[in-house]
């Protein structure tokens, strides 16, 4: 544990705008980001179960001394209460398996017994208590370093991991049980940006499927690029198709509109929302039509963040280092406009209903809930409803 | 152009292999072909092909990798270049070029025959010259000579850059000097692939040498007596060893198992004028054993010295008389010397002193413990000699190789033929090294291991031991902690942005 340690504030420290943030600050704000949320695209492909109201939220948190876990809160509206606490290595994000019943944790790590590899681990949930039980620790491929994002596929036969330390895309089967088999395949990715502190090479931020789940998008936040890679299904991946965004933007979190055709996209390095159209007929994601700026000036430190949209597609949230921003999205072109911004935020989850959003702050190590006024899509009152030591993932799971 | 040998392919399951039988470990981690390369185009094509679909490639010259860095890589490609065996281009305007597939043996002989020189390489004929020389080159003729590193001229390389193109490169001393350090030893497969080795000029073959041994026998060896030798020997390394006039003397312990039978010692000898008129050298070095010896006289060791094989190979007891021979029938005229492939563990320490009584009675205890089920006579601990022209200390600042102040250089081997022996021999071996170097002279933070100091210097990087990853501090076991390793990460960030080189104990930046 003391390697991983060294390893998580051994980052250098980062000037923006002449500003110094500490190394833990930065990493802590770059693991608490992109897909950190475990609802965000799995809610599409889910049947709706239940109300808002009986839930149980999963908050990934690195603890102090390296004493990293996931706590789990039963929550009832804006009561959250907590029900356990589990250890978890460096949970840069939590997702849940389709079938509800385990809960993957990608442990942004760079050593795993000695060898530069990172690890998913998988829980089981106890369908009563909500409580996980950790059943596997998996490998990822030598190399596969600081894991940071993970899909599964609709059929949830397979794990598609991007892995951001490695450069790399690792696949791993998912047996009946719910346990990852040895990682299957890996797409290493090659490329670097124009920051040089950043983006000397590749690093995939994440990975999702699209709303056919025979795609996967990615987002390359080393070298600027957005891909689309089809999976088979012997579980190899194949890229599709790549574009290219601003230079220098550090492309991170993704979402797509409810639709399928058009995709989001939150930019780290440069703290900008791009919209593209996305064509899930062949997998091919278009040029940016529109360019949001989220700040009017550049961040004070790196990166934080991740975005949702609500399921009707007519609002899209993003958490950025400018706090929450909410986003009007326009009908008929799906373009963007700003509504309002306010409250810090790492990740972002709403509610199947479109009434409550939920988001998580590390710096303050809080967990906030926000009802969301339907008609303007902004948000009247915020709760603090959980403190949670540096919390930077977050997945909701309604029974 | 590259052979593709796909899974499909009849050649695949023999090829897939590496000659540790060990690996690769399981179907799993089979890769999904081979690339067989016999020029620089044939490889930077074959490279290109394989990172641009998004493959990580590793690298294979004679396939004598310790470790599972080659053929373990689950869906991979090995980039094979042992068809690209060409010794020199004509006309290209180098002096001495050698191809990373040729093997040890071919250089020697080519070497011999086109120019009466050679390379102080090593004394496995079938090893690969990229592998080899990549980690340094050491062998029987170092204490002479000196590594084979610190002869390179110029390497060329092939890397992927940033935005993953191949790139062919030339380094030298004024052109990318840094890269070109690190391919002075750091080891293989964690820059690019070598394509070619230049050396401006190289040292002359001796025309003769002596090649002799000693045989002892386990069945009456002592505690004490085994001790006796073992430090006779090192003391030699650490006295008289040092005088210039005995760099030509090379010798090597095979301390066998017990359960072989018995254990020797053997050496190749020349003068530094690569004669052996005169053997004053060699006779007192084997007279410090005459009394330790139960077996009748000196053994002739007729083929080699052959340090690092196997003791049930070269003992040859009865013969009394040190006997002359060309070098080169001594070095490459008795066979290659490769052995079959087996499963096997190594690992390795360098020793900058003689053996304390703690050490050789450590060595002792283990040698004759007894593993229940565990046939351990391929098991043994091979002591040779280091230093001479080896331990010119300003070479640890022109190459890759830091360790510049040993006498001795150590290697733990074990070979056995059975997957389920595995577990058995591979714990022997742990419990043996770790034993070793948790005595009083190891700081307890660094116990287990022969961390540079005062008594050690570290570790091989071409005897890789994925064991060592247990310890934070492992890379300053092969590197030193004296900075090149910073330095060797420095050039991994350059030239190898996106880590497409990489195994479990490649530089990692």
């Amino acid at each position: 544990m003391c390697s991983i340690m060294r390893c998580r504030f051994g980052r250098k420290r980062i000037v923006m705008n002449g500003n110094v943030g500490t190394s833990r600050r930065t990493f802590l704000q770059r693991i608490g980001s992109a897909s950190a949320c475990g609802t965000l695209q799995g809610s599409a492909l889910w049947p709706k179960v239940g109300r808002e109201g009986l839930t149980y939220g999963y908050i990934g948190s690195l603890g102090p001394a390296g004493r990293d876990h996931i706590e789990v809160f039963r929550v009832d509206g804006k009561r959250w209460t907590q029900v356990q606490r589990v250890r978890c290595r460096a949970p840069a994000a939590l997702l849940l398996h389709p079938n509800r019943q385990f809960l993957y944790a990608a442990n942004a790590v760079a050593l795993h017994e000695g060898l530069p590899q990172g690890t998913v681990e998988v829980f089981s949930i106890d369908r009563q208590s909500g409580t996980l039980s950790l059943v596997q620790r998996r490998a990822l491929s030598l190399s596969g370093t600081e894991p940071r994002s993970l899909a599964i596929t609709p059929d949830g036969r397979y794990a598609v991991v991007a892995v951001y330390g490695g450069g790399a895309y690792n696949v791993l089967p998912i047996q009946r049980n719910g346990n990852l088999g040895e990682v299957g395949r890996i797409f290493k990715e090659l490329g670097c940006g124009i920051h040089v502190a950043h983006q000397a090479a590749a690093h995939p931020r994440m990975v999702m499927f699209d709303r056919t789940g025979r795609f996967v998008l990615t987002s390359d936040f080393g070298c600027d690029r957005l891909s689309v890679f089809a999976l088979n299904d012997h579980g190899e991946l194949q890229r599709r198709s790549k574009v290219p965004v601003a230079s220098g933007a550090g492309p991170a979190s993704m979402v797509l509109h409810p639709g399928g055709s058009l995709l989001y996209v939150m930019h780290e390095l440069k703290p900008t929302i791009s919209c593209h159209r996305y064509r899930q007929t062949d997998g091919i994601i278009e040029d940016s039509f529109q360019s949001v700026t989220l700040a009017s000036r550049e961040a004070e430190v790196l990166v934080r963040g991740g975005l949702t949209i609500d399921s009707k597609g007519r609002f899209l949230y993003a958490a950025s280092a400018m706090g929450i921003t909410a986003l009007a999205i326009e009908p008929a072109s799906g373009s963007l406009s700003i509504k309002r911004q306010s409250e810090n935020a790492n990740a972002l989850h709403i509610s199947q209903d479109d009434r409550t959003l939920h988001a998580i702050d590390q710096e303050r190590g809080s967990v906030s809930r926000m009802s969301i006024n339907a008609a303007s899509g902004t948000w009247d009152d915020v709760t603090q409803v959980a403190s949670v030591a540096s919390p930077v993932s977050l997945a909701l799971l309604s029974c | 152009m590259a052979i593709t040998v796909p899974q499909q392919d009849p050649r695949y399951d023999t090829l897939k292999k590496s000659r540790n039988r060990r690996w690769p470990s399981s179907e799993a981690d089979e890769v999904s072909r081979i690339e067989l390369c016999d020029s620089a185009e044939a490889a930077a094509e074959a490279l290109q092909k394989i990172v641009s679909t998004g493959m990580r490639p590793t690298i294979r010259s004679g396939g004598h990798c310790y470790e599972d860095f080659v053929v373990n890589n689950p869906g991979g490609a090995i980039v094979d270049v042992s068809l690209f065996n060409r010794s020199r281009l004509p006309g290209d305007g180098d002096s001495y070029r050698i191809g990373p597939g040729m093997k040890l043996g071919e250089v020697y002989l080519d070497l011999y025959k086109r120019y009466g020189l050679t390379i102080p390489a090593g004394s496995c004929y079938s090893v690969g010259a990229g592998g080899h020389i990549s980690g340094g080159g050491y062998g029987v003729l170092s204490r002479l000579y000196g590594l084979t590193v610190d002869w390179l001229s110029a390497a060329e390389i092939l890397t992927v850059d940033a935005q993953g193109k191949v790139e062919l490169r030339r380094v030298d001393k004024m052109k990318t000097p840094d890269l070109f350090r690190a391919c002075r030893g750091a080891g293989g497969g964690n820059f690019g692939i070598v394509t070619g080795f230049l050396f401006d000029k190289l040292p002359p073959a001796p025309e003769e040498v002596v090649n002799a041994g000693i045989s002892f026998d386990w069945e009456t060896m002592t505690q004490d007596r085994f001790v006796h030798i073992v430090t006779a020997f090192g003391d030699y390394w650490e006295t008289r060893g040092k005088d210039a006039d005995t760099w030509g003397l090379f010798a090597g312990l095979g301390l066998t198992h017990f359960s072989s039978g018995g254990f020797g010692l053997s050496l190749q000898f020349c003068n530094p004028d690569g004669y052996c008129r005169d053997l004053s050298v060699v006779r007192d070095f084997l007279k410090r054993f005459e009394r330790l010896q139960t077996s009748p006289g000196h053994a002739i060791l007729r083929n080699s010295t052959v340090p690092q094989h196997k003791a049930k190979r070269h003992t040859n007891s009865g013969e009394s008389a040190l006997e002359k021979m060309p070098w080169l029938d001594a070095t490459v005229g008795g066979g290659s010397f490769s052995g079959e492939s087996e499963r096997a563990k190594y690992k390795s320490a360098y020793m900058k002193k003689n053996f304390s009584r703690e050490e050789a009675e450590c060595i002792y205890k283990h040698l004759t413990r007894k593993m229940p089920d565990v046939d351990l006579r391929g098991a043994f601990l091979a002591v040779d000699s280091y230093g001479g022209a080896t331990n010119r200390a300003e070479l640890a600042d022109e190459t890759a190789v830091p360790q510049r102040a040993s006498i001795m250089k150590l290697q733990y081997q074990s070979y056995w033929h059975r997957a389920n022996e595995d577990a058995g021999q591979l714990e022997w071996m742990k419990r043996f090294y770790e034993d070793v170097y948790s005595g009083p002279n190891v700081e307890s933070r660094y116990a287990g291991t022969p961390y540079p100091g005062d008594s050690y210097e570290g570790c091989y990087i071409n005897y890789p031991d994925r064991d060592m990853l247990k310890y934070p501090f492992w890379p300053q076991l092969y590197y030193d902690d004296k900075g090149l390793f910073p330095f060797l990460q420095s050039v991994k960030r350059r030239y190898d942005p996106n880590n497409v080189f990489h195994h479990a104990m490649s530089v990692r930046a």
